[in-house]
């Protein structure tokens, strides 16, 4: 087994049932799957749902992943995408802490950004803000300093590319 | 009709002829509509033998068994034997009665999460919604049950839904988009691996429990002669084993045979069929530089424990004849032939002789007898020393280890087949566990014979610990005297606490048409495996 661990993108089609996020969940706590982030959504066909799950692992444990979460019932379909052919994007709200003083200083960074502000207040500053995952973790470190009051991620969303789909 | 009329037509439907199974108020619905069906219940004494004596029914009789029981804690008692079916993969469905649709998460009287809590163990599990969905959910239940890779799939059904009303209709498809199990090898693979074959220097098959679940024993008999390959067995395919032909090396695992085990190291082309490799079957193996073909039909277990060369998905029995026909029908090697001579333990001492017991039982014993185990010691005896013939079957925790399991199994398998002559193997640590079901034998006037393994000790847990510190746990000083137990159930009983009297007893054990258990007095220390 090799010991190059890095970040899976798992695009999992599943039938909407109750209870399929935590048949999902459950089968990745049991074997010791480690999830970086897991988002679901219905698809254009309101009976499947999409899930993006991204995981760590090595070649070996993606393989045994996605044989066992093909044995699930209600999973369908399973694509590993390759990062270079794929679009994520993850949507985060951050709540800053933000005088008169600080405000401008923060409006611009959300400027270079191209987020948005979504909440404002005397003392607060929400921020909305849709990107990939690197680019979120950059405004977040920005906004560090400034002192960060909450943050919701959603976890990415993921499809491939032009042609290459994953579909029924 | 209502709900539980209609689940009654429906398992009629699947050709149902038992149900073992438990009462309770959540499925007393269940019990109205089985008294008017032509479907037979056998009651058990508690909730974990109905689900042993179900999975091992499936397994008998290649059709899904079915156990039910009530909600709460009727339907947890269950978990074991579920649990106990997953791991190895025997085909099982149950049935259990649930609190009303208004009362689930509230905690109501003998409420419990069990579609949640057996998630782990269950191929797939339902929680009825609609009663109109009963049938569908029926179907589908015994289609996933019984292929593929079998297990248990547990229906979960709330007792308003029980009464609902609602017409009957059957389907006539099982359509799942998410389950497609696949039975024959990719032909591309197969041609590699025969070409591999041909450079093999020391081949081996492996033959693991899928072997029986596909029913392929004799085209694994055939394809080893065949092609001059020798083979060795795990626990689950002991029934494989063949002591009187070269071929046949043994069984490998961690309270294996050393000839197998040493075949299984030395081997540099392993064909291993319908075994998921487990650390308990390969630790005593050295399994690096070699090359590996798996056949399996669960695609999660090829790779998973062991490094894999040529995988192959599929049905053993379909793979293995795929390869057969793309050999040349003249080819065969050579290997060296196992030698059991250092196996077959001495009789001496004052104590009953475990391994003998079951080589006199071999001589003894009919056509079609099945041979049950429960978990210790005398498990590994029935399987290293017992000498099957091919009508004989072996049932056994190999994968969860149950205690208990034993008597159960015996009262499904004899269920399923009541021409077979059905013996379990006890020690009186697992005895104790499942006594209860001797009541369940009496009922059903079943014929089953129990040998008992009585150590007054927990034997294989006492010889994992030497220096015998934890005696207050392994030693059991309070057993019931069992021939009072036997008297109690109307029993035939008998007791041998040496090797002179014990072919005789072995005799009348066999030759006995009725229930009968014959205790054998065996020594606390033997630590010869």
């Amino acid at each position: 087994m090799d010991n190059n661990t890095s970040k899976h993108i798992l695009s999992v089609l599943v039938e909407n049932h109750a209870g399929v996020l935590s048949k999902v969940a459950g089968l990745f706590s049991r074997r010791g799957f480690n999830i970086h982030s897991l988002t679901v959504g219905t698809t254009e066909d309101k009976n499947i749902s999409r899930m993006t799950i991204i995981v760590d692992g090595d070649k070996h444990l993606i393989e045994q992943i996605t044989k066992q979460l093909n044995k699930l019932v209600d999973v369908i379909k399973i694509k590993q995408l390759n990062a270079e052919d794929t679009v994520s994007r993850e949507l985060i709200l951050i709540k800053v802490s933000a005088t008169s003083e600080t405000r401008n200083e923060i409006i611009q960074i959300v400027d270079i950004f191209r987020a948005k502000i979504v909440d404002i207040s005397e003392k607060t500053l929400t921020i909305e803000m849709t990107g990939k995952e690197d680019k979120i973790s950059a405004l977040t470190d920005m906004l560090k300093s400034f002192g960060i009051l909450e943050l919701a991620r959603t976890g990415s969303v993921s499809l491939e590319r032009g042609n290459q789909m994953l579909r029924l | 009709m209502n709900g539980s009329e209609i689940l009654l037509k429906s398992l009629e439907k699947e050709k149902v002829k038992y149900i073992f199974g438990y009462p309770g108020a959540a499925n007393i619905p269940v019990y109205s509509a089985l008294a008017k069906s032509r479907i037979k219940h056998i009651l058990t004494r508690g909730e974990q033998a109905a689900a042993h004596a179900a999975a091992a029914y499936g397994c008998a009789a290649s059709v899904p068994g079915v156990c039910l029981a009530t909600s709460g804690p009727g339907a947890t008692n269950l978990i074991t034997g579920i649990a106990t079916a997953y791991m190895d993969s025997a085909p099982l469905i149950a049935i259990t009665g649930q609190v009303t649709r208004a009362q689930i998460g509230t905690d109501s009287f003998q409420e419990a999460d069990i579609t949640g809590a057996t998630e782990p163990f269950t191929k797939h599990n339902y929680l009825v919604s609609d009663v109109s969905d009963i049938p569908k959910i029926i179907k589908e239940a015994f289609t996933l049950a019984n292929t593929g890779r079998k297990g248990p799939v547990l229906i979960d059904i709330p007792f308003d839904i029980l009464l609902a009303e609602s017409e009957f209709t059957y389907p006539d498809k099982f359509e799942i988009r998410g389950y497609k199990p696949k039975y024959k090898g990719n032909q591309m693979q197969i041609k590699r691996i025969v070409s591999a074959i041909k450079k093999a220097k020391h081949p081996l098959i492996v033959c693991g429990g899928g072997v029986l679940s596909s029913k392929g024993e004799e085209i694994l008999f055939d394809f080893s002669k065949n092609l001059n390959i020798p083979y060795v067995t795990t626990l689950m395919a002991a029934s494989c084993i063949r002591k009187d032909s070269p071929l046949s090396l043994g069984m490998i695992g961690y309270y294996g045979h050393p000839s197998a085990n040493e075949a299984l190291s030395k081997a540099d082309f392993v064909i291993v069929c319908g075994s998921r490799l487990t650390n308990r079957a390969t630790c005593k193996c050295d399994m690096n530089s070699k090359t590996i073909v798996h056949i399996d039909i669960d695609p999660a277990e090829i790779g998973k424990n062991v490094d894999v060369t040529f995988p192959v998905v599929g049905d053993v029995s379909i793979v293995l004849e795929q390869i057969k026909n793309l050999i040349p029908s003249d080819y065969t090697m050579n290997y060296a032939p196992a030698d059991f001579s250092q196996e077959d333990a001495e009789i001496s001492g004052d104590y009953i002789n475990p391994q003998y017991v079951f080589r006199i039982l071999s001589k003894l014993s009919k056509e079609n007898t099945y041979i049950t185990t429960d978990v210790g010691n005398h498990q590994i005896w029935a399987a290293k020393n017992f000498n099957f013939k091919n009508s004989d079957r072996f049932f056994t925790s190999g994968g969860l280890g149950t205690m208990g399991y034993g008597i159960p199994a015996a009262i499904g398998v004899k269920t399923a087949n009541p021409s077979a002559n059905v013996i379990a193997i006890c020690g009186d640590g697992s005895f104790q566990m499942s006594m209860a079901e001797l009541s369940t034998i009496k009922e059903n006037l079943l014929p089953i014979k129990i040998i008992l393994f009585d150590n007054s000790a927990l034997g294989m847990i006492k010889t994992l610990n030497p220096d015998n510190s934890l005696s207050f746990a392994t030693d059991l000083t309070s057993n019931p005297d069992f021939s009072k137990i036997a008297k109690a159930y109307s029993i035939e009983f008998n007791q041998i606490c040496d090797n002179n009297g014990l072919e005789n007893a072995l005799k009348k054990l066999v030759e006995s048409d009725k229930p009968y258990i014959l205790s054998l007095k065996i020594d606390p220390f033997n630590k010869n495996i």
